[in-house]
């Protein structure tokens, strides 16, 4: 049974994706590769690190030569995974590839590798932290540019950095606490009470800060929301299938099954949008009220903008009060047989009127969104993140009531560690044995 | 009489605690001492106890220990110190009398029919198939025994500093051992050097006390042992305070380079938290002032011990600076101080019973072990003086837990974690701090004490009727209830709430109680909810720490393990998981591996 914990086997695995290009790239992780690279390559020169090199590629079944690949060496520590690396550019299609995986897997010198095995590796070797292994993970799922930017933000250390300020607040906060129960002989608290609960309120803003950004992040993964909403009837079909028509499709129409409507995803401008046609949803706005109320409104709470369509006023009347938190454009429709009117954004699908008016006035509401969301102050979490620090804030408010009811230091303290060992969870475990030492690093010491 | 299976080279507070365990065992042993008024000795501070420190005393006392008797009866004050900062952390620290302490301890050595003091110097360790067989001493004598516990501090290849000049020497005035390192080396151990300091003595009537602010002691006392009567009460004579200030700190500073911590001559590693008076005033430059303890060493006396300004500085220098200070205008030194560099083992070479890991039946404890203080070197003398009785008697060994006691968490930082310093106990290194409190140490080890044969009659019958009073109490009070507000609380319950006091509970009179049964209960009732957080998060550890590694696993051979893990711990062989996962430098990826290697073994 092979096994993440199996470090010391060399594996091996196509690391572009399945399918016809060009060239494709096979990358070997492991102790000491310089010999495997020598076998490959019938090349016994030891390989200078970090060039490619031009290089045939021999089998050892059969000794015949596959392909003459680029290939290039790291050398560990200075690797991807922290052990040396062999990566082969071969051509591409996928069989070479396929033939020079199975040639080397037949060695029993190496194997393929388990899903994510490279980046546990990174992760054991101390590359990199959790937070940016979740976030190399993520990256290749990316499907516009925003997600792909934000969670490029996260490798370079973006959301890493500031869990470990915030970490260095609440380890500095301990450390006074304990440095007083530890060193200091006089009954003076040189830290008040009220100054500790205004460092734990700190903190916990500086969580929320981080937290709120959930619902942010949900939207770069999963796209924005654009409802097409309106009476049966008044052509938000038309709209749907002519908006899918202009912009670049990442996932065909699929009916939902579950919710009665029918979504698209797009990227609009460099971000993914999920454009949702609500037809079939609700029969009627009368029965909003009654049957499909739920639906209705969960719909419009999960959107992000509203395009509400109707033939004229009578039509668009009746949802304004459901939607008048939400960015809405108001599209009339059917132009060719109502009233066409310049001021009103009408549209008529049949005669290809309006149509770019209104695409442009999704762009604005979608660079709007981003920009009232300050794309750049936000950070890209994800649930386990989001969970962990929830947990932290809350163990932090009820610390706050404590502090409140007069707690004694020696409770205080312990309630930290607390704290401290949750937050941990966030981006990597520490000794307690750390903060020990911190301790004795960061304060004045009397007998 | 009984057969001397063991011997104990070293009469301080680590020797003496392992003979007399050894004693209370009802084993025998020689106590080999180059004399015998320097048994249990205070080389340094006159106190016993302290933060942290005074949760190893009343740990000590738990199991039968000497040293807090010794420091109630011949205590001059006490004090309780951390009162204002919760029951976890309260510290019982006395100051004592260090003549009439050492002269209480060796009366009772010297009286107890097991313990056989020779006057001699030992000078090498015998040993036959990896075990011991017997010490050589320096007359040539060859005692023949099965077990050696070896407590010789700071005296191993011991180096004094003052100023420039330096020489061998174990304490002052004292000659150093030098045959047992030798001897150790040549068993294979590892030796390190380390460095610690103790300050000037000054006369007493050179001193103007009429400017110096009073220290004086509490009014009720938490005395240390059991055995102590509640009536108690020492003399309270005072301590006097003296603060340094600017010029002190300049002419410290002007004087550096003949300070051979700073010329670097001693290239030992010092206590951070003990630090030299020269090393305060150049790493906490912006502290205008450090507070100094001018303590008598023993009632009436002449020789008043400056506490907070150990130093290593040229005599005059010493004094010089001293007279800078408000009060010590016209002071003389009756010696001054000094800085020693001594060999010590780092005790990754032991298990967790202090025997060594290489030759059976020799035993290591106290300073030699890389500890720093009188209190640390105690716990470790009786835990080895425990065990060896046990290895000659084929017994189970007694092994504390970091989750029931100071001790266990001194021994357990001990032989897992890489010393660069002394090692001194803090409140911070217990995991399960908010149990391990000092009022309820008898509750927590006595038990075990009775189950290792440490207990003498009289404390066991006082401990008998502490846990009777205690358990009935505690029975009455959840039992009990109360009313307030139309609602019912047990009294157990209602104890909880901060401002409510076991004493002052409108309708209910416990007086008939031990006041310190009262006490323990009280903090049991308050800390009962955090505990109960705090056990919550170290289950997880408590599961690595039931997992045990076999004996002689040779690291090498687990697959997938890093160089580096398999490197530490094949140095220092971890008996349990847990004990894997505290060594500094071993991975959590490689403790992962290695607990997957153990289920599989399963």
């Amino acid at each position: 049974m092979t096994n993440y914990l199996d470090i010391e086997d060399n594996i091996v695995a196509l690391a572009t994706a399945n399918g016809v290009g060009s060239i494709d790239v096979i990358r070997i992780s492991g102790n000491n590769l310089i010999d495997l690279y020598a076998k490959i390559t019938k090349d016994n020169q030891i390989p200078t690190p970090n060039m490619i090199t031009k290089k045939k590629i021999y089998s050892f079944i059969d000794d015949s030569i596959i392909d003459t690949c680029m290939i290039s060496f790291f050398q560990s520590p200075l690797s991807f995974t922290g052990q040396d690396i062999i990566e082969i550019n071969c051509h591409g299609g996928g069989y070479i590839a396929h033939r020079i995986i199975e040639f080397l897997c037949s060695s029993n010198e190496i194997r393929k590798a388990l899903p994510g095995e490279f980046l546990f590796r990174a992760y054991t070797n101390k590359k990199v932290d959790i937070i940016q292994a979740e976030s190399i993970n993520e990256m290749i799922t990316s499907e516009s540019i925003t997600h792909n930017n934000k969670t490029l933000e996260n490798i370079d250390g973006k959301l890493s950095e500031e869990i470990k300020n915030i970490k260095k607040k609440l380890t500095n906060l301990l450390l006074v606490v304990e440095h007083e129960l530890d060193f200091d002989e006089s009954e003076i608290l040189h830290i008040q009470d009220e100054k500790i609960a205004q460092k734990i309120k700190e903190i916990i803003k500086k969580i929320e800060s981080i937290t709120k950004c959930y619902f942010f992040s949900k939207t770069v993964r999963s796209g924005l929301r654009v409802l097409i909403l309106g009476k049966p009837n008044v052509g938000k079909s038309s709209i749907f299938n002519a908006l899918l028509g202009i912009n670049r499709s990442i996932v065909a129409n699929m009916p939902g099954t579950t919710r009665d409507v029918i979504e698209s995803t797009l990227e609009i401008d460099g971000h993914k949008v999920v454009l949702i046609d609500s037809a079939g949803s609700w029969e009627s706005v009368d029965k909003i009220e009654s049957m499909g109320i739920e639906k209705t409104k969960n719909e419009i709470k999960n959107s992000n903008i509203v395009i509400l369509v109707g033939e004229n006023k009578k039509d668009i009347t009746p949802f304004k009060n459901a939607i008048k938190d939400k960015e809405v454009i108001t599209v009339y429709s059917k132009s060719d047989i109502n009233d066409y009117s310049p001021e009103k954004l009408s549209i008529s699908i049949k005669n290809n009127v309006g149509l770019s008016r209104l695409s442009t006035e999704i762009s604005t509401k979608i660079k709007g969104y981003y920009l009232n969301n300050k794309i750049n102050n936000e950070f890209l979490i994800n649930s386990r993140q989001r969970g962990v620090l929830e947990t932290c804030n809350k163990k932090m408010k009820s610390l706050l009531n404590e502090i409140e009811n007069g707690v004694n230091r020696d409770i205080l303290a312990d309630l930290l560690h607390d704290i401290l060992d949750e937050y941990n969870n966030v981006i990597n475990p520490i000794d307690r044995e750390d903060v020990i030492n911190q301790i004795f690093m960061g304060f004045c010491v009397g007998k | 009489m009984l057969e001397n299976k063991i011997a104990i080279i070293g009469g301080g507070h680590a020797g003496v605690e392992a003979a007399l365990a050894i004693s209370r065992m009802n084993h025998s042993c020689y106590l080999i001492t180059m004399d015998h008024k320097s048994i249990a000795r205070m080389s340094c501070n006159p106190a016993i106890g302290g933060l942290a420190k005074g949760h190893l005393v009343r740990e000590i006392d738990a199991l039968g220990g000497i040293m807090g008797l010794a420091a109630d009866k011949t205590s001059i004050q006490f004090k309780t110190l951390n009162k204002s900062k919760g029951r976890a952390v309260w510290s019982p620290r006395a100051q004592v009398d260090k003549i009439e302490y050492s002269k209480y301890v060796r009366n009772r050595i010297l009286e107890d029919k097991n313990i056989h003091v020779i006057a001699d110097e030992a000078v090498d360790i015998l040993v036959d198939k990896s075990a011991v067989s017997g010490v050589k001493l320096k007359s040539g004598k060859i005692l023949h025994v099965e077990s050696l516990i070896v407590t010789t501090g700071t005296f191993l290849r011991g180096k004094i500093h003052i100023g420039k000049s330096a020489y061998e020497a174990g304490r002052f005035a004292e000659p150093p051992s030098i045959g047992i390192t030798e001897s150790l080396i040549r068993l294979g151990f590892e030796t390190y050097r380390l460095k610690t300091g103790t300050p000037p003595r000054l006369l007493a009537n050179s001193i103007n006390w009429e400017v110096l602010d009073l220290a004086l002691g509490d009014e009720k006392i938490n005395y240390f042992s059991i055995k102590t009567k509640s009536s108690f009460r020492p003399p309270n004579i005072p301590c006097y305070i003296a603060k340094t200030n600017n010029k002190t700190h300049e002419i410290l500073k002007s004087n550096l380079n003949s300070s051979p911590m700073y010329s670097g001559q001693i290239n030992a590693i010092g206590p951070r938290y003990c630090p030299s008076v020269e090393d305060k005033v150049v790493r906490f430059a912006d502290k205008e002032s450090h507070q100094l303890f001018l303590e008598p060493e023993w009632n009436n006396s002449k020789q008043i011990y400056v506490n907070g300004f150990s130093t290593s500085m040229p005599e005059e220098v010493q004094i010089k600076s001293l007279k800078s200070i408000q009060g010590l205008e016209n002071i003389e030194l009756i010696r001054p101080g000094y800085a020693i560099e001594y060999d010590y083992f780092p005790s990754r070479q032991l298990k967790s019973t202090l025997e060594t890991k290489k030759i059976k039946g020799l035993f290591l404890a106290g300073q030699l072990n890389g500890t720093s203080g009188y209190e640390e070197a105690a716990a470790q003398g009786l835990v080895a003086g425990v065990n060896s009785a046990h290895y000659t008697n084929n017994g189970k060994p007694m092994v504390l837990k970091r989750s029931e006691s100071y001790i266990g968490v001194l021994i357990d930082d001990l032989i897992t974690k890489e010393i660069n310093e002394p090692y001194r106990m803090f409140t911070s290194r217990a995991e399960h701090r908010l149990f391990l409190r000092q009022d309820n140490a008898d509750l927590r080890l006595s038990e075990i004490g009775i189950k290792n044969n440490l207990l003498e009659p009289n404390h066991l019958s006082l401990f008998n009727q502490y846990k009777q009073d205690y358990d009935e109490l505690k029975k009455n009070l959840t039992k009990q209830t109360i009313t307030e507000k139309g609602k019912k609380y047990s009294l157990w319950d209602y104890l909880k709430r901060p401002e409510v006091q076991i004493n002052n509970i409108t309708g209910f009179c416990f007086s008939k109680h031990n006041p310190r049964v009262l006490f323990s209960i009280e903090s049991e009732a308050k800390y009962e909810g955090y505990i109960n957080i705090q056990s919550q998060r170290n289950k997880k550890i408590k599961k690595l720490e039931n997992t045990p590694i076999p004996k002689n696993l040779d690291f090498s051979t687990i697959k997938n393990l890093s160089l580096e893990s398999i490197e530490k711990l094949n140095l220092v062989k971890p008996e349990t998981l847990g004990q894997a996962s505290r060594i500094g430098g071993v991975r959590q990826s490689d403790i992962a591996t290695l607990s997957f290697y153990l289920y599989k073994k399963k």
